[in-house]
């Protein structure tokens, strides 16, 4: 307990200088700028922002990062509560009862419980990742090579079960996406590997040139594609944004409700703010005393998913942050940021470089505190931003990320792949593959071949080892089992009830 | 001959195919080693093999199930976007060390503005007078980025 503590004060003290303080409000304030437009998921955001913090010192850059997720999550709801365009599938659910809730004039309490229920589960999953984090973290230390593999293979199998279309077309994304992190040099024998001859690709593939490709670019495509067949609804005005006694009332209990499944649904590999919002949401229609209020301005159907989604936002750090292992395409993000910064997430992490990872964990409850503070009294701001035609937005975002992509390595080569990425991710679209899996794959494909060759070189080429060693196989036994769920036909079936949702 | 039932699957297990064929071939002259020490050519045929076979399948099952009916039809091709954008990334690319920032910015945002209907060419050009402007103080003056704003014959 002292040393929670102990961390915690730590952690603060860095979060806490004026530095800092400013990147975190910087981080969420432009998140929410970005993520309240109409169509621009959190992915998206961080894709498009990351290249402001390229400058920064490492601490600071994560810090920015991580504000800025949580004000693009922040600022979906907000769109999705006004004009019912949820700008992300974590905030559709957040769309059904909040819009509901806007069109009877009730906009401002659903946004002011929105804020309240984030920050509550804000809260929580800060004091979750300080107590989960040093025991998984000394676990983790114990891994060898073999640990390892086995442990991707769970994360990439947790991703599968995240993807809401086709298993098969899942795994064939996180195959694709591990090949395509194999391209540029092989660390052990030096040979070039699918470089085409071409200079730049030594290094391999730019993390940031296949996001940004993938999420932004093919984001743009699309919308304009839907943009041309439907129109846009209207922005519902907002009147008080004190939400009443009886409203608080019905929240309290589901914000508690949602803030527990998200922050274990964010632990779990592939979970993440999607999932948890979504369980969050049924949840809350399974336990009403009258499910037909939901659909038509029930407010624990804004308060659960919104809290869940926040808490699972959060909580997806864990395992990013002590094991190394991303569990979403935006942790994998994240680990991408981080290997720009010069530091190879991991249990290391913690032990070496202290500053880092509780500034870090201090950082998500100021900038939890901070996001309330940026949404609930400059509500009006983004209500105007909401106004932005998308004709004059995506020529901005095309323009913004071109540049953010050169500056990197000052390569033209980088924005001419972009492109490429960006027709890609649109043929992606159009054949029904989901990009998220893709992403994780290309951030892991070169760990897991360093750590399958070491495993083979140092148990002398027998495969046994993974089944040998206990908690390998306790992994790879959760993944078949993992896979198996998601195969099984009654699970495939709710799972695809939850995913179609939406739809209703 | 069975019935092409969902013509989206077909095609996504044949890019599937294609790609994997595509690795394999660039692999072969990678020696593939032994599993007690491999190659830089284990994992990627490896890989590739997985990819081939799950593409067998994918497209296998175009013939087995119907497509699901929210899927709009293949033949939908949003081209104007999708050209106009990625020509537009092209053309920054093309311009940016050669023009500078700011006729880069005007150019790119004029092409760029092709992609949507109803654009005036006015309005693209106030717009990406306003973007070049905002672009240079941000990142060039701000960050500090070591950007060219002019073309080199105009200092």
């Amino acid at each position: 307990m002292g040393d929670l503590f102990h961390n915690l004060a730590l952690g603060f003290a860095v979060a806490g200088t004026l530095n800092n303080l400013t990147y975190c409000f910087i981080g969420a304030m432009l998140g929410t700028l970005v993520g309240v437009l109409p169509g621009i998921g959190p992915l998206a955001t961080l894709a498009m922002l990351l290249p402001i913090t390229f400058q920064l010192p490492p601490e600071g850059a994560l810090i920015m990062l991580a504000g800025i997720f949580y004000g693009a999550q922040y600022g979906g709801s907000t769109t999705s509560i006004l004009i019912n365009v949820p700008g992300e599938s974590s905030s559709v659910v957040t769309a059904l009862d909040g819009h509901a809730m806007a069109k009877q004039g009730r906009a401002g309490s659903a946004l002011a419980i929105a804020a309240i229920g984030s920050f509550f589960a804000g809260c929580v999953a800060t004091v979750a990742i300080a107590v989960a984090g040093p025991p998984l973290a000394s676990v983790a230390q114990k891994f060898g090579a073999a640990e390892y593999f086995s442990l991707m293979v769970f994360g990439l199998v947790g991703a599968v079960v995240l993807a809401s279309g086709s298993v098969i077309k899942a795994v064939a994304m996180i195959i694709l996406g591990l090949l395509l992190g194999l391209i540029g040099l092989d660390v052990t024998s030096g040979q070039s590997r699918f470089t085409f001859g071409i200079p730049e690709l030594a290094d391999g593939i730019g993390f940031v040139t296949v996001s940004l490709g993938l999420f932004g670019i093919a984001e743009i495509v699309t919308n304009l594609e839907r943009a041309s067949k439907h129109g846009r609804d209207l922005i519902q005005p907002v009147h008080s944004l004190m939400p009443t006694r009886q409203d608080l009332r019905q929240a309290w209990p589901a914000i508690l409700r949602g803030t527990g499944v998200g922050t274990l649904l964010g632990i779990l590999p592939g979970g993440g703010a999607v999932l948890a919002s979504f369980s969050a949401y049924t949840l809350e229609k399974k336990i009403a005393k009258d499910p037909s209020r939901f659909g038509k301005g029930a407010i624990e159907g804004v308060a659960g998913p919104e809290s869940a989604n926040n808490a699972a936002a959060q909580a997806s750090f864990i395992p990013m942050l002590t094991l190394g292992i991303p569990s979403n395409a935006v942790m994998a993000l994240m680990v991408g940021a981080m290997m720009i910064q010069g530091i190879t997430p991991g249990p290391q992490v913690m032990t070496k470089q202290p500053a880092l990872f509780w500034g870090i964990v201090a950082s998500m409850w100021i900038g939890n505190l901070m996001l309330v503070i940026i949404n609930l009294p400059l509500v009006g701001m983004w209500i105007r931003l909401l106004k932005v035609p998308y004709n004059m937005l995506f020529p901005a975002i095309i323009i913004f990320c071109s540049i953010g992509i050169y500056s990197l390595n000052n390569s033209v080569t980088d924005v001419l792949f972009t492109a490429g990425f960006g027709v890609m991710g649109y043929l992606f679209v159009k054949l029904g593959f989901e990009a998220a899996p893709l992403l994780l794959g290309f951030v892991l494909g070169p760990l897991m071949e360093e750590n399958l060759r070491r495993a083979m070189t140092i148990s002398r080429g027998d495969p046994m080892t993974f089944i040998d060693r206990p908690i390998s196989l306790g992994l790879l036994i959760a993944s078949l089992a993992l896979l198996a769920l998601v195969i099984a036909p009654a699970v495939r079936r709710t799972r695809q009830e939850a995913f179609q949702e939406e739809e209703t | 001959m069975p019935r092409i039932r969902d013509p989206r699957e077909l095609a996504a297990g044949l890019f599937l195919i294609l790609v994997a064929a595509l690795a394999l071939i660039l692999s072969d002259h990678l020696p593939i080693g032994r599993l007690v020490n491999m190659g830089p050519g284990y994992v990627p045929r490896a890989l590739a093999w997985i990819l081939g076979g799950l593409g067998v399948i994918v497209a296998l099952s175009a013939f087995t199930a119907d497509a699901p009916a929210d899927v709009p039809p293949l033949t939908e091709w949003a081209w104007r976007p999708l050209l106009a954008l990625t020509a537009s990334i092209l053309v920054f690319a093309f311009l940016l060390e050669r023009a500078g920032l700011v006729i880069c910015i005007v150019v790119t945002v004029g092409v760029a503005g092709l992609a949507a209907a109803g654009i005036r060419p006015i309005q693209s050009l106030l717009l990406g007078g306003g973007l070049a402007l905002m672009s240079a103080l941000l990142f060039v003056v701000g960050l500090g980025l070591p950007l060219r704003l002019w073309p080199e014959f105009a200092g």
